[in-house]
Parts: structure tokens; C-alpha cells; sequence
């Protein structure tokens, strides 16, 4: 099974930066989401989810470390976090990381609650240091 | 000699006079505009950083809405039809004031403002709660609007301020005002 390699990108759009590795199923989803078509975006994800689960047992981690996206990205992120919990209630072994800034903006991380609450899907979240600004 | 044509504008200018200016648009909300007037409130230093991170999602919302829900459209050489409309950001000593406005048919106009009222009653727990009420049941029935952008708005400013002008029979000009807090 091959990787999945999408490069973050600020042009017309923002994509955010995804790295899905078959191997260690070590996966990250970091950036910026505002996209032109979300649904299909965040379904490619989740499709490549579900082919890696298809193999033997494996273990999933997903971080997510988003600094922006919009509420079309939102629902489409939402749909990818329901179909991880689908494979969790399965008994495949999924671990997801939500990362938030510090200091003093509770805003990612209360949409990070949010998805936990309508995922059902447990979800840590894990603080981060804020680079400073250039 | 003044020439008519341009008295409304600068009325219009001279009205923002005192106004520290940091975009004023008027036109089709393509994916170009969006993204470049978007980039350019990202790019602006704020103190604290993430009071630009607020202002550049409402404003990201706002356009979205008038992109998408605009009665008014213009079809540009792409084919595609993008709704037209106007924002106006600016500053002022205690906030960040955002005004979008659009046409839209007098026939969903009661809607838009009844949800719009809905909202300004909530507090912030309970638009979390409306957020996350909208996302999960109307999920995919709108594939591109998030039908969740007003609540967005609402989150992350103070209360909506609504105006609402018929135009004609069919039309209404609606404008929504947020100011996002320093």
C-alpha cells in the first residue's frame, strides 16, 4: 500500500499538509483548510483509511495541528473523524491527536472538543508552543 | 464642475473619512478575491496574534456567504457564477468592525433574520451547541456552504447587527455588522 503525500499550499486556495504513512500508520493533517472542493478532499483521506485497515491489524495515529479552516472544511473533517470512529467500533486500534496553541487561544482546541462530542470518537488534545510571529 | 456620477462616491468616501481602512471591496466574491484579501488580513501583524486569527475567519465566512448566497451574481470568464456583494474591515480604537452586504430575495429574508436573531440570543455555549446541533444533522444537504458560517461569525465576534432595505419586489439589500473585540 503506498503513502499518501498531499503538500500544504497557500495559493488560491489552502490546503493543508498530508502525510499518511502505510508503513508506521503514523498520519498527520497539518495547516490551513479552505478548499475548493472539501468533501473530496477529506474523503481521499478517509478512503485511504479505510484500504489501510484493510490489511492485516494495524495501528492508526492521526495528529491534526490546523490552524484555520473554514466551516465547509469543518463538516468534511467531521465525515472523516465519523468514518475513523466506524473503524475504532470495529475494533481497529485508533489513536487521534488534536493539537492546539498555547498560550491563551482556547478557540482550536474548543472545535477540537466539538469534534470529539460529534465524532464520539475519543480525541486527545495536546498543547503546543506557538512559534513566534515572524 | 462636480460631475453627478461620482457625487455618491465620494459621499461615500468622505463617510469612511475617520475610518482606519484595512479592505474595502465591492464586487464578484470569486475564489481569487477571497483568497488574496484573505491572505492579506492573515498576513497583518495583530497583537494578540490570535485576534487576526478571529477577524480573518469571520471575514472568510462573511465572503463565503456572499460568494455563495448572493442574489446578485456576475459570471466571470471562468464560466462560473460567483455572488456579488460588499465588505467593508475596519479599525477603530476598541475592535475590528466587519460590514458585509448583499442582495438577497425578499422570500428567504424573514428566514435569514429569524436564524440571525436566534443566534444574537445565545451565548457562547449555546451557539457551540447550535454549531455542533447544525454540522451534525444537515451534514452533506448543502455540499459547499457549511450553513454554519453565521454561527461561526457569531463565535468569534460580538452579536450580528442586522439592516435590512427593500430594493424592489423581489429584492432586499441585507448587510450584517460584527465587530470582533481587541
Amino acid at each position: 500500500m503506498r503513502n499518501l503525500f498531499i503538500e500544504g499550499s497557500r495559493d488560491t486556495y489552502f490546503t493543508p499538509q498530508v502525510e499518511l504513512n502505510a508503513k508506521t500508520g503514523i498520519c498527520s493533517i497539518t495547516g490551513e483548510s479552505y478548499l475548493e472542493e472539501p468533501f473530496e478532499f477529506y474523503e481521499k483521506i478517509s478512503a485511504w483509511f479505510s484500504e489501510f485497515f484493510n490489511e492485516d491489524d494495524k495501528n492508526l495515529q492521526l495528529d491534526l495541528k490546523l490552524t484555520y479552516f473554514n466551516t465547509s472544511s469543518s463538516r468534511a473533517i467531521l465525515e472523516m473523524l465519523r468514518v475513523l470512529k466506524d473503524h475504532k467500533d470495529e475494533g481497529k486500534d485508533v489513536t487521534v491527536n488534536w493539537y492546539y496553541p498555547d498560550p491563551d487561544d482556547e478557540e482550536i482546541l474548543m472545535e477540537g472538543e466539538d469534534f470529539m462530542e460529534e465524532s464520539g470518537l475519543e480525541i486527545n488534545m495536546i498543547e503546543y508552543e506557538m512559534e513566534e510571529e515572524m | 464642475m462636480e460631475n453627478p456620477k461620482y457625487e455618491n462616491l465620494v459621499d461615500f468616501y468622505s463617510s469612511l473619512r475617520n475610518r482606519d481602512i484595512i479592505v474595502y471591496y465591492k464586487g464578484p466574491f470569486d475564489e481569487i478575491i477571497l483568497s488574496e484579501i484573505g491572505t492579506k488580513i492573515r498576513n497583518k501583524v495583530f497583537d494578540p496574534p490570535k485576534i487576526g486569527n478571529r477577524l480573518f475567519s469571520v471575514f472568510m465566512e462573511l465572503a463565503q456567504n456572499i460568494a455563495l448566497y448572493s442574489a446578485e451574481k456576475n459570471q466571470l470568464e471562468t464560466g462560473v457564477k460567483w455572488g456579488v456583494g460588499t465588505i467593508a474591515v475596519y479599525e477603530t480604537q476598541t475592535c475590528y468592525t466587519l460590514i458585509s452586504g448583499n442582495l438577497i430575495k425578499n422570500d428567504v429574508l424573514d428566514q435569514i433574520v429569524a436564524k440571525c436573531e436566534e443566534i444574537n440570543m445565545l451565548d457562547h455555549e449555546g451557539l457551540r451547541a447550535m454549531k455542533r446541533e447544525y454540522r451534525s444533522s444537515i451534514i452533506k444537504a448543502d455540499h459547499k456552504g457549511g450553513n454554519i458560517g453565521l454561527i461561526q461569525v457569531a463565535l468569534k465576534s460580538d452579536s450580528l447587527e442586522l439592516d435590512t432595505k427593500e430594493v424592489d419586489q423581489e429584492h432586499s439589500f441585507f448587510t450584517i455588522s460584527v465587530n470582533v473585540l481587541k
